[in-house]
Order: structure tokens, then C-alpha cells, then sequence
């Protein structure tokens, strides 16, 4: 069972109740949330803000497949995901990504909601452009995609 | 042939709209294609690096959302999306 949407913080923000309200299931005994947020400092840059980027289609695939490995690398089938990326500007403190699985046990929810979060971070296209107090910003470094 | 490219993350520097246009001759490449942005950026950018290090790390997805490789056949006017690196989170 998974959850994949693109916020836009125009005119949403990303809730953990949401997450809590789909992955509420007598079946599983561990629920972990990782949620990620905007911080004030990047390579000693004092930052204000990130603008995320997103081609929505392509990230939606990414976590349909990212999900689906999880069955056969990581063998566990029976678990709930809940992930929402945002994209547009986001200001310190605010969320940017949640992640919430739902498993049997713990050692499964934690195994599944790291491999999650790195996955996306590798592959999903999403770009941060930061915004630093002295009104500079800046597209970050990050991960070529390789074609398969 | 006229090919678009939807510009996402760092390559949204390339222009002030959402995409480019460019001419291709038929049939070219994915390769072919980055030449051509390449040749853009040296007309339009006086040969930025910065821009010209994006295309060359960059990877293409076509209009069915696959990431496609260098020797892709492009044969007909369409989209492709360029994917400078990612870095969500």
C-alpha cells in the first residue's frame, strides 16, 4: 500500500496526521515517520530558504519503483508507505519530505524507511536551489541519473 | 525538426520560460541533442562552463517518463525533459 504525492507549498503543506490517518492498521506493530526539514546553515552558508524543483511525473514513478524494490531487495511485503516530497519555496523549520512506513515489527520499519529516504535522495528528480541570507542562492550539487 | 526541452533544476538558468527549442536535423541523438545545447549555451552564454558541466552531467527523459541513453534515436518532433543531478530530501 503507498501514498506518493508532490506538495506544492503554494497552496499545501506536508502534514504528519495525513500519514498517521493511512497508516493506521492493527496489522502493523512499528510506524516510523522521517521527516525532513529546512536548516539554517549549508557548508557555512547561512541559509534562509530552499526553492525545490520537481518533474512530478518522474518522481511519482521513481517512488512507485523505489516501493517496489523494497519487496524483493529488502523482502518485506507486507507494510504501508506514506511518502509526500514538496516543491516550490520553503522557509527554515518547514517540512520538506515525510516518510512514514508502517510494518510488523521494527527492525522492518527502520530497514525500509532508511533504504527510502537514500533511494530518493539518488534517483528521484528533485532539485534545491538555497537562498542565503545575503540574498545569493545557489542550485545544489548532486546525483547524475544513469539510463538504464 | 523542432525538439523542446522542458527544463527542470539547475538548467531552468538556461532561459526565462520553462523549456527551450531547438532544430535537429532528422534522425539525430540524445548526443546530438546535447551538442546542440552545448552550441546554445556558446552563443547565448559566451560558453559558460557552469552550464555547459550541467548539460554534460545531465541525463534526458522522454515523454513517457524513461530516462533515456545518449544513443536514443530522436525521428520525429517531441518533448524530452533534461535532469541535471538530483538531490531531494
Amino acid at each position: 500500500m503507498l501514498h506518493a504525492k508532490v506538495i506544492d507549498s503554494k497552496n499545501q503543506k506536508i502534514e504528519i496526521k495525513k500519514a498517521e490517518e493511512f497508516l493506521k492498521s492493527s496489522r502493523f506493530g512499528a510506524l516510523i515517520y522521517f521527516v525532513g526539514t529546512v536548516r539554517n546553515v549549508n557548508d557555512d552558508k547561512k541559509v534562509t530558504g530552499i526553492t525545490y524543483d520537481s518533474k512530478d511525473s518522474l518522481v511519482i514513478k521513481s517512488f512507485e519503483e523505489i516501493y517496489n524494490e523494497a519487496d524483493e531487495k529488502l523482502k518485506i511485503k507486507d507494510k504501508a508507505v506514506f511518502i509526500e516530497h514538496i516543491k516550490g519555496y520553503v522557509s527554515l523549520e518547514e517540512k520538506s519530505i515525510l516518510i512514514g512506513v508502517g510494518c510488523k515489527h521494527r527492525d522492518q520499519a527502520y530497514v525500509l524507511s532508511r533504504y527510502i529516504i537514500e533511494e530518493i535522495k539518488k534517483r528521484t528528480p528533485i532539485w534545491k536551489k538555497e537562498h542565503y541570507e545575503n540574498q545569493d542562492s545557489e542550485w545544489l550539487k548532486g546525483t547524475t541519473i544513469e539510463a538504464n | 525538426m523542432k525538439i523542446t526541452v522542458e527544463l527542470f533544476g539547475a538548467a531552468r538558468e538556461f532561459s526565462n520560460k520553462d523549456f527551450i527549442e531547438l532544430n535537429l536535423l532528422q534522425p539525430s541523438s540524445i548526443k546530438d541533442l546535447k551538442n546542440e545545447l552545448v552550441k546554445m549555451i556558446d552563443d547565448k552564454f559566451n560558453g559558460n562552463q557552469n552550464f555547459k558541466k550541467i548539460v554534460m552531467s545531465s541525463a534526458f527523459c522522454s515523454e513517457n517518463d524513461n530516462i533515456v541513453s545518449d544513443n536514443f534515436k530522436i525521428d520525429k518532433k517531441q518533448t524530452f525533459g533534461i535532469i541535471p543531478p538530483v538531490g531531494g530530501g
